[in-house]
């Protein structure tokens, strides 16, 4: 079992003429790179991207918004055609996106599931056969005999997951909204996916939630303005993680804080600066006055941060950031007496 | 491969998902009709009624019997019925499809197929009042009449390629829909369907001239006269010749933008 991407390029037609703040060397934050081809304006995407994934391979992809992550998706699904380059795979690719593709607002949840099934060559037996399991799994009830348009959001979600998942042959692809749903829901999600991984199925994800992807994948990759900008194992979220929290930083932090691990004492300036590794959801940062005194000063925490100093901090202070949950802290430092 | 050969492959995958197709057809139809009393029966009903009053008041100035001009109509506006609702879903065939091209990797003929059979099967409950109607036939029983099959079978064919045709140009350029509504609007009056050809020498033109006119003859002629008319037939299976090539070059060459025009 395979899927494979070769130097994928994909070029959207513009009909709009683009204006000139878009084209500022360095001032584009967002988006492919806009280019022009003869009269016409081209946005790039994707560009040379390349990957290749095997028998039960999960991968995560991270870039920010309008990196390319939906487009890499629906090229790997086929519904667009790239540019150049080409994709591979060993059968076929079934994917979840927006939830208002896909579905049939005025039909009912069942006959969703049925048609969903047909989409995916299964025949009129086999989803029978399917349907009680899939009903089971959406918790949904009653409301399988409504039409989609009753549906909450969630629901609907729920809906075109578990239709999604049952009728997957070996390849699923899956855009960001699948961090949409309440927590039950993601947890039978993540179970889900690792029913997946016995079953070796080849599956691609896309969201913003650093730690459901690190539940679910094994590999990564970043994308930037549609090109690749790591691939790797988990460490690719990381970084990617470190830079999206340190964008927010002023450049003199935010250089510092990329070259260190842990939490430390700016050399500079009244600062203090951490970059984490692992798990940071739960983390907080707290001081602590006496061993047993834990006050938080941060509920929460990204992977990469700058905490400036206030009057009342003396030296021989202790911070750490830590789970309250757990004993040992992720990362300690004590300010140094004076 | 070959841009033909992948289109080739579209199709064989879309015709070997027939159960697909008819099962998109059949919520259309019941999208349509959802939550009526009457349901399916409005097909016939509207039907009958439009041609009933047709009859009564464009019989007037007609100079044939009163039978005769009502069969021509029942059965000229009948296969009107089917060009023109034919000929306006297969341009928004990809338009309509639009969630099902943008989130899943289906074929895109598959949507091309479900508009067709979709129109058939209206279009089968209105051949039933058309058959009811020949009741009224003023000439005998022929076998001749049965010419009238493969009239039909030339309608579905071409229903096909218009749908490859139609359907992408009409995906691409919005304008192309109201003109092709705008247009059949016009060709319906330039279309015997009310009016008789052998009645004035202009009109007569006007028939010839109009392609559909030829259309509705291979049906209609076999069923009212007993009558093969030859030149229509000749007409009709050089547009279909004409229209499979050109639906061939713009679904191989449409195929890869589909996605970003809907």
């Amino acid at each position: 079992m395979f899927l494979r991407a070769n130097n994928i390029t994909i070029d959207f037609p513009l009909s709009i003429v683009a204006h000139g703040q878009a084209s500022a060397p360095g001032a584009q934050p967002l988006g492919g790179r806009i280019h022009a081809q003869g009269k016409r304006t081209y946005v790039r995407a994707l560009e040379d991207v390349s990957f290749e994934l095997g028998r039960g391979d999960r991968l995560a992809i991270v870039g920010h918004n309008g990196s390319g992550k939906s487009t890499l998706l629906r090229i790997l699904a086929g519904i667009y055609h790239p540019t150049t380059g080409h994709v591979a795979a060993s059968g076929s690719v079934s994917g979840i996106f927006n939830m208002s593709l896909g579905f049939r607002q005025e039909a009912t949840g069942y006959r969703n599931l049925v048609l969903k099934g047909l989409m995916s060559g299964r025949s009129r037996a086999e989803i029978e056969a399917a349907l009680p399991e899939i009903a089971e799994f959406t918790g949904l009830g009653p409301y399988l005999d409504m039409p989609l348009q009753t549906y909450s959001q969630g629901m609907a979600m729920r809906l075109a997951f578990a239709a999604t998942t049952a009728f997957t042959n070996d390849i699923l692809v899956m855009d960001e909204w699948i961090g949409a749903g309440d927590t039950g829901f993601q947890e039978k999600i993540v179970a889900r996916m690792n029913d997946f991984l016995h079953a070796s199925t080849i599956i691609v994800v896309a969201s913003h939630s650093a730690s459901l992807l690190r539940r679910i994948a094994n590999k990564a990759i970043w994308l930037e303005h549609g090109s690749m900008r790591m691939v790797g194992g988990l460490e690719v979220i990381d970084e990617y993680e470190a830079a999206v929290s340190s964008f927010g930083l002023d450049p003199v932090a935010r250089e510092l804080v990329r070259e260190g691990r842990g939490l430390w004492l700016s050399p500079t300036s009244r600062q203090l600066l951490w970059h984490l590794s692992g798990e940071t959801e739960g983390l907080q940062l707290c001081v602590r006055a006496k061993p047993l005194e834990r006050q938080v000063l941060r509920a929460t925490v990204q992977r990469c941060g700058a905490w400036t100093l206030p009057e009342w901090v003396r030296p021989g202070m202790q911070f750490e950031i830590s789970d309250p949950t757990r004993d040992e802290p992720a990362a300690r430092c004590t300010l140094p007496a004076a | 491969m070959g841009p033909f050969a992948t289109a080739i492959q579209d199709w064989a995958r879309s015709f070997r998902l027939s159960i697909l197709w008819y099962n998109l057809a059949l919520e259309d139809l019941r999208d349509r009709y959802r939550r009526t009393v009457l349901g399916l029966t409005w097909i016939i009903f509207s039907f009958a009624l439009f041609v009933g009053v047709k009859v009564l008041v464009f019989g007037q100035l007609a100079a044939v019997s009163a039978a005769e001009f009502g069969l021509f109509v029942t059965l000229g506006f009948g296969l009107w019925t089917y060009i023109n609702a034919m000929v306006m879903d297969a341009c928004t065939a990809y338009i309509h499809s639009r969630p099902w091209i943008l989130g899943t990797s289906t074929p895109y003929p598959v949507f091309l197929l479900q508009a067709v059979l979709r129109n058939w099967m209206i279009f089968s409950l209105i051949l039933v009042v058309m058959a009811a109607s020949l009741y009224w036939k003023p000439t005998p029983w022929t076998p001749a009449m049965l010419w009238a099959i493969p009239g039909l079978a030339v309608y579905l064919l071409s229903s096909l390629w218009l749908a490859a045709i139609l359907a992408p140009l009409c995906a691409r350029y919005r304008d192309f829909y109201h003109a092709v509504q705008t247009g059949m609007r016009l060709i319906f009056f330039a279309t015997p369907i009310l009016w008789m050809p052998a009645s004035s020498g202009k009109l007569a033109l006007i028939a010839r001239l109009n392609p559909i006119s030829h259309f509705v003859a291979v049906v209609r002629d076999p069923l009212m006269y007993n009558r093969v008319p030859v030149d229509s037939w000749m007409l009709v299976l050089a547009v279909n010749a004409v229209g499979l090539v050109a639906a061939a070059l713009i679904y191989t060459g449409t195929r890869r933008r589909i996605p970003h025009w809907v």
